[in-house]
């Protein structure tokens, strides 16, 4: 019975203990904080503001900006555009000082110093003082530079930052993005051939590729036997995956269009380029084709990632969206 | 993640990372310093790639002044064939945009190089937004709107970053409050890195490359001493080393602060500068041959001046610097060589306003070819090294964003509104379309691209594309019948010798240098077909047994003089029956002297074809093939109509100098004969 009535006593001091009400005080705060009340204390307690009011002066300035940069007025569909640039831009700069991202950034210490310096000689040289002087004047948050910088950094960071529910980039996707995609996975044909080159356009020129030809007929040439029969090429006599392009390069316009449709294993008919007559023995066709996933791996893999990121920021400052009061003066024309 | 895409993952990334593609014991000749899937388009041999590496974007403030508003990144764009805007001839702040612009045949490979000494002031005043510190700025307002117009705007902005001598600094609204032009400067490097990182082909396609470069514009008093800085690959300085950098003109000071913050930065950065327009460097008191090339002070900066400066540009839009003749005058600028009457430049600074420069009173090292010549002249001075070592390039320098624009046909101009066609185009009469950099690599990648720049295996032209092979060395069978019918010629030619940009081998006792060299003509396009060539010149070099140096040109394959009917002049249309689609030779110098230095390099002359200048009066009803009176009778009328529609001022003529001729005019004709010209090959006697 004593043993009983010690322990609750000691259990009575325990709960009336300061430090244990001051730890399950701080729990509960604590606690509150990671729900819709905690959201609302936060914001009412770091001074930047919910509240984002974009004036016909601001939307005019912008529209200034566009006309300095493409030399028009923006039409109705871009001014839209344009105001919502100027209010992401500010959710941006908020959230990236709730991140706290100007705290340890090289390029904002930088500027606030530079800005600091110009405030007064009180500081002497003393950076943290100059960091110090330029927040106190709110530059951190006037200042364009300082801005573009946070603005830039919350960015990034929202891309990076993996929304809930994602997996990670697997073959599916890249599969889906390919196939989404054809037209940037493409290749166009490509030959392998040889060629037996005779120079001049003249009709002695075209009868000397004539009678070679009778001849690697009759004697049954291999092609690089055959070829060195002829002159020689200054650009090569024999071409390896070379494209359209390639063939335009090297035998001038139209000569790829007539050896694309050539069939493997034989030679063609007497060919005119720019410099001669050609008889050309295609070896190997590539028609053209979609590139195959392992072969595009990597590229679609970056692809996807820059996807992704863009879709992370995009949730993130539709949700952001949801959380301000966001008022446009003139409905943003 | 499942294992087997996880080991996809790690076999993807160690093809890239590793390089080395099917065959993993292929090393390639040159080193790979970067991250890319090798090409599979690969050749030992090599093969010619047709590049740009002068030119301007909007980012640069002279361009942007002239209504140009094509970035680097549309600047790839168009390299790779895709049309752009250009400005109308009355375009003032960006408007309008009225021409389009595109070229027939896409380039292999590009560096934009924007005019790095503004690059603070040009983000702040045409790509911030209102609000930035600087912006609000007079500077800034101009460049914006363009008023008064171009001319003053580029001049404002120009002089104390640019044209000083005693000095440079940012403009004036810089050291304003608040603003920070050189932390805003990194913002428009960046871009030119990611524009330059976009569209480079890392795959094994290997279609196109791009360099990662600026232009370095020292200029003072109107003496151009410009280089345009090329980088290797993605490496490179943290901000560039513009003329403001370097506190003016100073150009050991540019090498210097390039071997610290890239070459010996150990960040794999490696980097090389291109000087150009040395036709316009002037001269000065302590320079009196020329300013471009000045005597080095000591060993070191010869030393430096080599390792930086592989090649020069000789040719583009503002003129051919390879060598000056005034056939008015009869005489040359230490040349007696007529077909150096070529895209001159009546006066020697880069200065509209400059004065005309007599023959005679011209600075004679102004000129490549005789650069050249000093630089062996000079090599024992400073203990053998060559200060003057220069392999060729062409270029465009185009201010319109419009790499490698530089067919004669359709040319629109380089420079913005100012060049809008037709009046305001040939008011520009000494200006030309300029010319293309042609390297000889094993695959379009930058590594290999930027290794043959540094070895000079490279050549230029005045803007066509003309394949050609440049090989000394003292075995070659003199017999060109014989080696030119060769299939394996150019095997034989790296086997027995050297390529263009090369010192010769070591001497072979009893045999004189021979050189083989072989061109085909540029295979044109459907609508604009090549022109045919006319012949192949070798150009020598040397220094005399009493110091002097010499030079002699020799015609040594082809037609040695123009026949005559190779236009139509009715038209315009080249006769292909006239000229050779090929051409090839093998040329001993039999007055070889083992005892004297040397250099020789190969022209390659097309036959005659019409100037821009041509096509763009006959357009605007002024035919330049009329007698004088006629054709002056003519440009009248264009003249008025000009001034009538309110294109130039009231009492210009622009159009008068479509009637230019070889007989009223030292360099401009009707006519012109493209060319190519290899980097030379030298014969050093100390290499034995």
């Amino acid at each position: 019975m004593f043993q009983r009535m010690a322990e609750k006593s000691k259990i009575k001091a325990f709960l009336t203990s300061p430090l244990v009400h001051f730890f399950l005080l701080g729990s509960l705060i604590f606690l509150l904080q990671q729900g819709p009340l905690g959201a609302w204390l936060g914001r009412k307690s770091d001074g930047l503001g919910y509240e984002i009011h974009l004036s016909q002066a601001r939307i005019n300035e912008a529209k200034r900006e566009f006309l300095n940069q493409w030399g028009r007025q923006p039409d109705s569909g871009e001014v839209q555009e344009i105001a919502n640039q100027v209010v992401e831009e500010e959710i941006l700069f908020r959230q990236a000082k709730r991140y706290r991202l100007d705290q340890n950034h090289p390029g904002i210490r930088r500027r606030l110093i530079q800005l600091g310096e110009y405030l007064g000689e009180a500081s002497q040289g003393d950076p943290g003082k100059y960091i110090q002087n330029a927040r106190t004047l709110g530059l951190d948050q006037s200042d364009p530079v300082i801005r573009r910088q946070m603005v830039t950094a919350m960015k990034e960071l929202a891309g990076q930052m993996p929304l809930q529910g994602e997996k990670p980039i697997g073959e599916a996707d890249l599969k889906k993005y390919l196939s989404e995609h054809p037209d940037h996975f493409h290749q166009g044909m490509r030959l392998d051939f040889i060629h037996l080159f005779i120079r001049g356009k003249e009709s002695a020129a075209r009868g000397r590729l004539d009678l070679l030809a009778k001849k690697i007929s009759r004697d049954s040439l291999s092609p690089e036997a055959a070829v060195q029969m002829g002159d020689p090429f200054l650009n090569g006599r024999e071409f390896s995956q070379i494209d359209s392009m390639g063939v335009q390069k090297f035998f001038g316009s139209g000569f790829f269009e007539q050896v694309e449709g050539l069939p493997e294993g034989r030679w063609s008919l007497p060919i005119a380029s720019s410099y001669g007559w050609h008889l050309v023995y295609v070896k190997k066709r590539y028609p053209e084709r979609p590139l195959e996933l392992a072969r595009v791996w990597n590229q679609i893999f970056l692809a996807v990632a820059r996807d992704r990121q863009q879709q992370r920021l995009q949730s993130r400052m539709a949700l952001w969206k949801g959380e301000y009061s966001i008022s446009v003066e003139g409905g943003g024309g | 993640m499942k294992p087997a895409f996880a080991i996809r993952i790690a076999a993807a990334l160690s093809v890239i990372f590793l390089g080395l593609g099917c065959n993993s014991s292929f090393i390639p000749p040159f080193a790979i310093t970067e991250i890319r899937e090798p090409c599979s388009n690969y050749d030992p041999l090599k093969q010619p790639f047709f590049g740009d590496t002068h030119v301007h974007t909007s980012y640069s403030f002279d361009a942007y002044s002239l209504s140009v508003r094509n970035d680097p990144f549309q600047a790839y764009e168009f390299a790779k064939g895709m049309p752009l805007p250009l400005p109308g001839p009355t375009a003032q702040g960006g408007m309008p945009q009225t021409r389009i612009a595109q070229i027939g045949r896409p380039l292999d490979f590009l560096a934009v190089t924007d005019h790095s000494e503004l690059f603070g002031e040009m983000q702040i005043c045409t790509l911030s937004p209102e609000g930035t510190p600087g912006y609000d700025a007079l500077l800034c307002q101009q460049m914006r709107t363009g008023l008064p117009n171009a001319g003053a705007i580029a001049l404002e902005w120009g002089f104390n970053p640019i044209l000083r001598e005693d000095g440079a600094g940012p403009l004036p609204f810089c050291i304003k409050e608040g603003v920070d032009c050189p932390a805003m400067a990194i913002g428009m490097w960046l871009d030119i890195q990611a524009a330059a990182e976009a569209h480079y082909d890392r795959s094994s396609n290997c279609t196109f490359t791009t360099f990662v470069g600026y232009e370095y514009t020292s200029q003072p008093s109107f003496n151009n001493l410009h280089r345009n800085v090329i980088f290797r690959n993605a490496n490179v300085v943290p901000t560039p080393i513009s003329n403001v950098e370097t506190n003016g003109p100073n150009i050991p000071v540019l090498w210097q602060l390039l071997r610290e913050n890239c070459l010996e930065a150990g960040t794999g950065c490696d980097v090389l500068t291109i000087p150009h327009n040395s036709n316009l460097s002037g001269s000065t008191a302590e320079a009196p041959l020329g300013r471009m090339f000045p005597d080095p002070q000591n060993a070191a900066e010869a030393e430096e001046r080599a390792s930086f400066e592989p090649l020069v540009e000789m040719y583009q839009h503002k003129g051919s610097s390879e060598c000056r003749y005034d056939r008015l005058a009869g005489m040359g600028a230490q040349t007696v060589d007529e077909l150096c009457a070529f895209e001159q430049l009546p006066t020697d600074v880069l200065n509209p306003l400059g004065p005309v420069i007599p023959i005679e009173s011209f600075p004679t090292r102004d000129m490549v070819r005789n650069a050249l010549k000093d630089g062996m002249a000079l090599a024992p001075q400073y203990g053998g090294i060559n200060p003057f070592k220069y392999g060729f390039v062409g270029s465009t320098d185009t201010h319109n964003g419009t790499p490698g624009n530089s067919a004669e046909q359709n040319w629109p101009g380089h420079a913005g509104s100012t060049d809008a066609p037709y009046a305001k185009l040939v008011d520009g009469i000494y200006l030309s379309p300029g010319g293309l950099a042609v390297v000889w690599a094993e695959e379009n990648s930058r590594d290999a691209i930027f290794s043959a720049m540094r070895r000079k295996e490279t050549y230029g032209t005045s803007g066509t594309r003309p394949i050609v092979r440049f090989f000394g060395g003292y075995e070659y069978n003199t017999q060109a019948a014989v080696l030119c019918n060769q299939q394996d010629r150019v095997q034989v030619g790296y086997d027995l010798g050297v390529p263009m940009g090369s010192d010769l081998p070591p001497l072979v006792a009893g045999k004189n240098p021979r050189f083989l060299v072989a061109a085909l003509m540029d295979a044109g396009t459907e609508e604009f077909p090549g022109t045919p060539l006319q012949q192949i010149q070798i150009i020598k070099g040397w220094v005399d047994a009493e110091g002097q140096t010499q030079e002699k040109v020799l015609s040594v394959v082809g037609n040695d003089n123009v026949q005559g009917n190779e236009v139509d002049t009715a038209n315009c249309a080249v006769n292909p029956n006239v000229g050779f689609e090929e051409l090839c030779t093998v040329w001993e110098d039999s007055e070889f002297d083992p005892q004297l230095p040397a250099f020789y390099y190969a022209r390659v002359m097309e036959n005659p074809s019409c100037r821009w200048s041509t096509f763009a009066c006959k357009a605007a009803e002024v035919d330049p093939f009329l007698s004088e009176t006629e054709c002056l009778n003519q440009a009248a009328v264009a003249n008025q109509k000009a001034v009538d529609e309110g294109i130039v001022a009231a009492g210009t003529d622009p159009f008068n100098n479509c009637c230019f001729n070889e007989s009223n005019n030292a360099s401009v004709s009707p006519l012109i004969q493209e060319r190519a010209w290899t980097s030379p090959i030298w014969y050093v006697p100390e290499n034995g």
